[in-house]
C-alpha cells in the first residue's frame, strides 16, 4: 500500500512539473526525474509511477467507441452532448467495435453511457 | 406462439431502454475469489455488482476481441478511500484486470418459498440436483436484522431430537439456539440428521433446512441419499457451498439458510436450520478478511469475527402469537480441536448460542454412543420446552448419572462398596446402557418415556446390562402389538398419569421374566 501511494505521489509530482512546459523541457525534467528515481534507489517504482501517470490522464479522458467508422461532423455533435454531461475539459479518444451492432458507448473512470443496440439486448436479457 | 411474441413485446415495451448515465468500476486486481475495483463511488455495502467483460483492442492487429463471457456476479464488502474490495460470487479465474463493473443497485438475496423443499441450493438459490430451474413468488435478503424483544416469546415446545441422551437432559425447544460441538471424529452430523429424520412423524412438522459448509462432495451425496431414503426431503431444503467452492459461498451459505428458515417462521410455521459448521464459517471469513487486507486480530481472525456469528444466530428465536407464533430452531456445529472447547472460536458460539451439547471423544472411543458428556452438556432453556412425560421420568436423572459417574471412578481404586452404593453403580450401568443408541434411529418421545421409566424405577436393576438393548426392543415390540394404547395416551396427553405408570410397570415386568429368569 505504502509503495502504491508514493507512486501516485511522484506521478503527481512529474506531471505538475511538466504542466505547461514545451517538449524540450519536458524532456530535461524527465531525464532529471529518471536520475533522481536512481540516486534515491526508488528506480523499481517506475512501473508504478508509469501506471498512476496513466490514470492521472485517463481522468480526463473520455473512451468514444462506435460501431464502425463515422463522420468527423457526427462525431462533433456527440462530443459537444457529452461535454454538457462530463465537463468541459474532457479529452475524447474514438476507436470502433463492430460488436456494438449499431450505437455507441461513452466511458470515463467512474461513468458510462451505453447507447448501442448490443447494450440494450443485454439489458433486455437481464430484465426479462 | 403469437401468445409469446405478445408477451414479449409487452414485456420490452414496460422496460426502460434509453441510455443512461451509469456509475461503473474497473477492476485492479484480482485474487483469491476476491477482485479490487477502482470508481463505484456510491456502491453500497452488500451490493450485488455485474462484472461485464472490457472492450479490449489488439494493438498490432488492429482488431477489437470481445471475450464471450457470461454475466459474473460480485458483492462489494470494503468501500475504501480510493478503491471498492468485493467477492466474487462465481470461477473468479474468469474476470480479468480492466473488466468493467456495474452496479445492479439490489442487496443479495435468495428465493424463499416452499418450492424449495425436497430441493439441494447454492446460498444464491441455484438448483445443484438437476431437477431443473426453481421459480419462487418471494425472495428475502441475507442480512437481516432478527426479531426484536417484543416480537419474541419466551420458548415452550419441545424440538424432539429422538435421541434418549439428547431428550431426556439436554431437551431442545422449538426457537431455542443449541451448539453442538465435537472433535473431528465425533458424530456431530449423525446428531442432526437423526434430528431431522425424527421430525417426520412430529405435531406441526417443522421445516428442516441443512446447510453444508466446506463438506466434501461424497459427504453431502451420502448424506443427501439417507434423507432420501427415510422420506425426509419432503420436509428439507439443502442448502451447500462444498469444498469445491469459492470462499464466498462458504461465507454466505448460512445467511441463506437462515433467510430460508426465517420465510417459513414468518408463516407463522416451525423452522429448524442446521449449520454443519460455523469452524469453516469463520475459516471462511478469516480467508477473505485477509485477502481484503482487513487487520487480522487474534488466530489471525478479523475483529468482528463474533459479529459474524452472533448475528446469525440471533435471527433465530420463538415469535409471540402477535407475529405468527412462527419459529426458527438453530442447530450449529463447531468442530472442536483435542477437545478444547475454551478455544476461540467454540466460546464465541457458546456465549452466544443458549445451551451446548458436548461429544466428547473418550467416550465415543468407549463405545459410548451418542457420546454426549453430560457434565458438560447444558440446554438453558431446560424443561419448560420439556413433554410433560419425559420431565416426570428423567427428572433426577442428570443428578443420578453424575452421582454414578463419580462412583465409576472410585470403584478404580476400592475393593469392597457398601450395598447402598453397590446398587447406584449397577443402577448407573443400566442408564447408561439404556441411553446409548445408534445412529438413523431416532425414538419417539413415548418410547423414550417407556424405556427411560423403566431404568429410573429400577425395574431393570435384576436384568443383565448386556440384555438391556433386547429388553428394549422387546418392550416397544410387546406394546406395539398387545397394548399399542398405551403409546397412543402417551403421545396424545403428552404426560405420564398413575395409571399409564401403573399398566407400563406391569408390562415391563411381564416382559422381564423370560431375561430375569435366564439369569437366575
Amino acid at each position: 500500500m505504502q509503495t502504491k501511494n508514493q507512486a501516485k505521489i511522484l506521478a503527481e509530482i512529474l506531471l505538475s512539473a511538466t504542466e505547461n512546459k514545451s517538449g524540450q523541457q519536458q524532456q530535461k525534467i524527465a531525464q532529471n526525474f529518471l536520475k533522481v528515481l536512481k540516486i534515491k534507489k526508488k528506480i523499481y517504482l517506475l512501473p508504478q509511477i508509469l501506471k498512476g501517470l496513466q490514470k492521472i490522464l485517463k481522468k480526463d479522458e473520455i473512451e468514444l467507441t462506435f460501431s464502425r467508422e463515422i463522420q468527423d461532423e457526427d462525431i462533433k455533435k456527440i462530443e459537444k452532448k457529452l461535454r454538457t454531461v462530463f465537463g468541459k475539459e474532457k479529452v475524447f479518444k474514438t476507436r470502433t467495435d463492430k460488436h456494438l451492432i449499431s450505437g455507441f458507448v461513452a466511458k470515463t473512470n467512474n461513468y458510462l453511457i451505453d447507447a448501442s443496440i448490443s447494450g440494450v439486448l443485454e439489458k433486455m436479457k437481464i430484465e426479462i | 406462439m403469437q401468445n409469446i411474441i405478445n408477451y414479449l413485446k409487452k414485456e420490452i415495451e414496460n422496460l426502460e431502454l434509453s441510455p443512461q448515465q451509469e456509475e461503473i468500476g474497473e477492476v485492479l486486481e484480482v485474487k483469491d475469489g476476491t477482485a479490487l475495483i477502482s470508481g463505484l463511488q456510491n456502491v453500497e455495502s452488500l451490493e450485488i455488482i455485474r462484472f461485464k467483460p472490457s472492450l479490449k483492442q489488439d494493438a498490432e492487429k488492429n482488431k477489437t476481441e470481445q471475450n464471450n463471457k457470461e454475466d459474473l456476479y460480485g458483492l462489494a464488502l470494503n468501500l475504501e478511500e480510493n478503491q471498492v474490495g468485493s467477492v466474487v460470487l462465481c470461477d473468479f479465474s474468469k474476470i480479468q484486470e480492466g473488466d468493467i463493473v456495474e452496479r445492479t443497485k439490489k442487496v443479495l438475496s435468495c428465493p424463499v418459498g416452499k418450492e424449495l423443499i425436497g430441493r439441494v441450493v447454492t446460498p444464491i438459490g441455484k438448483p445443484l440436483d438437476g431437477r431443473g430451474e426453481i421459480k419462487t413468488e418471494n425472495s428475502y435478503p441475507l442480512e437481516k436484522i432478527g426479531p426484536s424483544v417484543i416480537d419474541r416469546e419466551p420458548v415452550n415446545f419441545p424440538l424432539h431430537t429422538g435421541l434418549k441422551v439428547v431428550d431426556a437432559l439436554v431437551p431442545i425447544g422449538r426457537g431455542q439456539r443449541e451448539l453442538i460441538l465435537g472433535d473431528r471424529i465425533t458424530q456431530k452430523t449423525s446428531l442432526t440428521i437423526d434430528t431431522i429424520l425424527n421430525q417426520k412423524n412430529e405435531p406441526n412438522r417443522p421445516i428442516c433446512v441443512y446447510v453444508a459448509i466446506g463438506k466434501r462432495e461424497g459427504e453431502l451425496a451420502r448424506i443427501l441419499h439417507t434423507l432420501k431414503k427415510n422420506g425426509a426431503m419432503d420436509y428439507t431444503i439443502v442448502v451447500a457451498a462444498t469444498s469445491a467452492d469459492p470462499a464466498a459461498f462458504w461465507y454466505l451459505a448460512p445467511y441463506a439458510g437462515t433467510a430460508i428458515g426465517e420465510y417459513f417462521m414468518d408463516q407463522g410455521k416451525d423452522a429448524l436450520v442446521i449449520f454443519d459448521d460455523l469452524t469453516k464459517h469463520a475459516w471462511a471469513w478469516r480467508q477473505i478478511s485477509l485477502v481484503l487486507k482487513r487487520a487480522p486480530g487474534r488466530e489471525a481472525y478479523p475483529g468482528d469475527i463474533f459479529y459474524l456469528h452472533s448475528r446469525l444466530l440471533e435471527r433465530a428465536g420463538k415469535l409471540n402469537k402477535e407475529k405468527g407464533g412462527g419459529s426458527l430452531t438453530a442447530l450449529p456445529i463447531i468442530e472442536t480441536q483435542a477437545g478444547d472447547i475454551t478455544a476461540y472460536i467454540p466460546t464465541n458460539v457458546i456465549s452466544i448460542c443458549d445451551g451446548q451439547i458436548f461429544m466428547d471423544t473418550s467416550l465415543y472411543l468407549k463405545g459410548q454412543r451418542p457420546e454426549m458428556n453430560v457434565g458438560l452438556s447444558v440446554s438453558r432453556v431446560g424443561s419448560a420446552a420439556q413433554t410433560k412425560a419425559i420431565k416426570k421420568v428423567a427428572g433426577t436423572l442428570k443428578l443420578e448419572l453424575a452421582q454414578f459417574q463419580e462412583l465409576e471412578s472410585f470403584l478404580e481404586f476400592a475393593e469392597e462398596v457398601d450395598a447402598e452404593t453397590q446398587k447406584r453403580i449397577e443402577r448407573g450401568k443400566r442408564m447408561k446402557e439404556i441411553l446409548k443408541q445408534d445412529s438413523l434411529s431416532p425414538l419417539d418421545f413415548e418410547k423414550q418415556t417407556a424405556i427411560i421409566f423403566a431404568g429410573v424405577k429400577g425395574l431393570l436393576d435384576q436384568a443383565k446390562v448386556e440384555d438391556i438393548k433386547k429388553i428394549e426392543k422387546d418392550l416397544f415390540e410387546y406394546i406395539e402389538t398387545q397394548n399399542p394404547e398405551i403409546f397412543k395416551k402417551i403421545r396424545e396427553s403428552g404426560d405420564l398419569d398413575e395409571n399409564t405408570e401403573k399398566e407400563l410397570e406391569k408390562i415391563i415386568r411381564e416382559v422381564l421374566k423370560i431375561y430375569v429368569s435366564k439369569g437366575n
